[in-house]
């Protein structure tokens, strides 16, 4: 088992830039999932720690092993990497059956025929393939050749797994379902996993730790709690959570309020100390709030009239049964808010609204960059 | 219901058959009609025996220990297992090779054997005879440049070479179309393939054999058929470089069949000739059609 190390590295396609000095660092048996918006160098960064790529700059590390380093002229093809990878297409060799498929890695590597049978037997019984093993892919539906997908890649026992968003040629249900056993089964394996996708709720809920990119460049890296309750800066705050969280514009008062021009909101002592001690009192910064710290002043706990609630009007309410999505407005500033699924309030409404001040984030203006 | 609805399509087919009988159908069996006749008497299977026996088609007299002529239907058997497997190689080779666009040159090396595909089979024919032409075709010099003085000679006037000479010609005219197929084929297989047999542990070697080759398949058999079946109807080449000759060293069966009829005008052999050569060529034919569908 070993870890992965990318280290400065680039990737440059002609004017392109597809990755830009990426450091990550991927603990051994450690299930990272590397997230962002299409395009953003999710697969390129696996295809090249995969080998299928080889990077413009930096140095990637397997285990203690240098396996790219194009400066000092290191490149280890893919079959000398001990990788597996698992494709969004799947790519079962059409021509040969679930046995050869999965054999195959082992045919390669001249594993003796008896151990071959012996060891794509044991992978089909983890997954469920045991019937299977005769057809060709075509007869198998898209979840059964995701499970073969897999079983190719787990058959070789390599030291790290790459998938390249195995789960969306699935349908929605049939992807739940996968999301768990793929997790558990890495548990069970303990090999050490990449996994690539623009789903947040996969990275959420699969992911030890979840890497966030944005074109091209690494925004943060931390466990899904992590960049939920604290993320790095604007793009990570906005793109983790649905529905996403709200940013308004508001200067700091010296004094140590949050002046939206329309309202305003007071800051926590230790919030305030904080801004004072950075230099951010009097000047203006970007407001962030998700819409569950945002209450129905019914509802809320802690609730201050002029301090943390004010007076907002409903635009539109969209019900998801479990919650309410509730469109706000105060004067020119609109907002959501999720609200308890028995708050009563209802469309061209005004309705008292309470923020969760413990729940505040703030942004430099300039750099985007977390404050608080 | 029904009976519109099988009818229909036979309706749409009734011009294509109002000219496909006397133009195909009465000719086929008029031929294989005047195959059983010599001089306007029924001889039963006598023309077939004569011409089946005869030194014209196998001459097991001469093939192979001694110097062509061997017979029209050995000749062509030689043509090809020379001509296939040297076309499919060649064209598959050339496809791998040039499969990369940034290969240097790689759309005029293409144009270049594509060539062959495209000028008339008469000029292919022509060009053959050229090619092969002592003094002033290329491969005689640079074959007599490089010692081998025997073969610095003009191909197509020795019993001992005519032959091979249409069929290395054969190979450079035909190669465009098994390049061209196989082009075609390797464009539409997914690069992930590749890939995950890279991944995979495979080497070169080891995913030509394993991924490439098996996923290829349905191309090689239209390859194959096709190639048979060119082979087996070869005429236009031949007739022009050679002529058949010298001494029937390179007749083939097509133009056997033109000869029986055009210079003995003997239209009874010819027939003969005619159903037995359709009757080859209806074996990859069958083939071919079976394994599309
Ligand atoms: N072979 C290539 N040649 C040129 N540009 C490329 C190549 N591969 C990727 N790119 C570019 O690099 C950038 C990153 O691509 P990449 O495939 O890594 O994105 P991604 O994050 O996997 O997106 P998606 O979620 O859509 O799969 C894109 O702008 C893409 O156009
Ligand atoms: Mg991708």
């Amino acid at each position: 088992m070993a870890g992965v190390r990318l280290v400065g590295v680039w990737k440059r396609f002609g004017g392109v830039v597809a990755v830009k000095d990426m450091s990550l660092e991927v603990r051994d048996g450690e299930f990272v999932i590397l997230l962002g918006p299409s395009g953003c160098g999710k697969t390129t960064t696996l295809r090249m720690i995969s080998g299928l790529e080889e990077p413009s700059q930096g140095k990637i590390f397997i285990g203690d092993k240098l396996v790219a380093d194009p400066e000092a002229g290191v490149f280890v093809p893919p079959k000398d990497r001990d990788i597996a990878m698992v494709f969004q297409s799947y790519a079962l060799y059409p021509h040969m059956t679930v046995f050869d498929n999965i054999a195959f890695p082992l045919k390669l590597r001249k594993v003796p025929k008896q151990e071959i049978e012996e060891r794509v037997r044991e992978v089909a019984e983890l997954l469920g393939l045991t019937e299977l093993l005769k057809r060709k892919p075509r007869e198998l539906s898209g979840g059964q050749r995701q499970r073969v997908a897999l079983g190719r890649a787990i058959v070789r026992k390599p030291q790290v797994f790459l998938m390249d968003e195995p789960l969306s040629n699935l349908d929605a249900k049939l992807r739940v379902k996968m999301r768990a056993e793929l997790k558990k089964l890495q548990r069970q394996l303990g090999v050490t996993t990449i996994y690539v996708t623009h789903d947040q709720v996969e990275a959420m809920t699969m992911g030890d730790r979840v890497a966030i990119i944005n074109y091209g460049e690494l925004q943060q890296v931390g466990t899904p709690d992590e960049v939920y309750n604290k993320p790095a800066n604007i793009f990570v705050g906005g793109f983790i959570g649905s529905p996403p969280m709200n940013f308004l514009s508001v200067s700091v008062t010296e004094d140590g309020w949050l002046d939206f021009g329309e309202f305003k909101l007071r800051l926590l002592p230790d919030q305030v100390a904080l801004l004072g001690e950075l230099g951010y009192l009097g000047k203006e910064v970007v407001f962030g709030i998700r819409p569950e710290d945002v209450y129905d002043a019914v509802f809320a706990q802690v609730k201050v009239p002029g301090e943390n609630m004010v007076r907002a009007k409903v635009e539109i309410v969209e019900n998801l049964g479990s919650e309410r999505i509730v469109h706000l407005k105060v004067g020119g500033l609109s907002f959501l808010g999720s609200f308890h699924s028995d708050s009563k309030v209802s469309e061209g409404q005004e309705v008292d609204v309470v923020f969760d001040m413990k729940k505040i984030h703030l942004f430099d203006k300039k750099t985007e960059k977390a404050i608080i | 219901m029904r009976k519109p609805r099988s009818l229909t399509p036979l309706f749409f087919l009734l011009p294509a058959l109002v000219l496909m009988v006397p133009f195909v159908i009465y000719p086929v069996l008029k031929t294989i009609y005047f195959s059983f006749f010599l001089n306007g008497k029924f001889v039963g299977l006598d023309n077939y025996r004569h011409v089946l026996l005869s030194s014209d088609i196998i001459n097991l007299e001469r093939f192979p220990t001694k110097s062509p002529p061997w017979g029209s239907l050995i000749n062509n058997i030689i043509f090809i297992a020379i001509h296939l497997p040297s076309t499919i190689f060649l064209g598959l080779g050339l496809a791998l090779l040039l499969r990369k666009e940034e290969v240097k040159g790689s759309s005029l090396i293409k144009s270049i054997v594509f060539l062959g595909m495209v000028i008339p089979m008469i000029v292919g024919g022509l060009i053959t005879r050229f090619l092969f032409e002592q003094g002033a075709g290329v491969i005689p010099s640079v074959l007599g440049a490089l010692g081998i003085k025997s073969l610095d000679i003009t191909w197509t006037a020795f019993p001992q070479t005519a032959l091979f000479a249409v069929i290395l010609g054969s190979i450079w005219i035909w190669t465009g179309f098994s390049m061209l197929m196989y082009s075609a084929g390797l464009a539409s297989i997914p690069k992930d393939y590749y890939e995950a047999a890279l991944i995979d542990g495979a080497n070169k070697f080891q995913i030509f054999k394993n991924v490439t080759w098996p996923l290829l398949k349905p191309i090689t058999i239209v390859v194959v058929a096709m190639t048979l079946l060119w082979d087996l109807k070869i005429f236009d080449i031949v007739y022009v470089a050679t002529g058949g000759g010298p001494g029937g060293a390179s007749m083939v069966l097509a133009l056997q069949m033109w000869d029986y009829f055009a210079r003995e005008l003997n239209y009874n052999y010819a027939a003969v000739v005619a159903v037995l050569l359709t009757t080859l060529t209806l074996i990859p034919a069958m083939w071919l059609i079976r394994r599309r569908e």
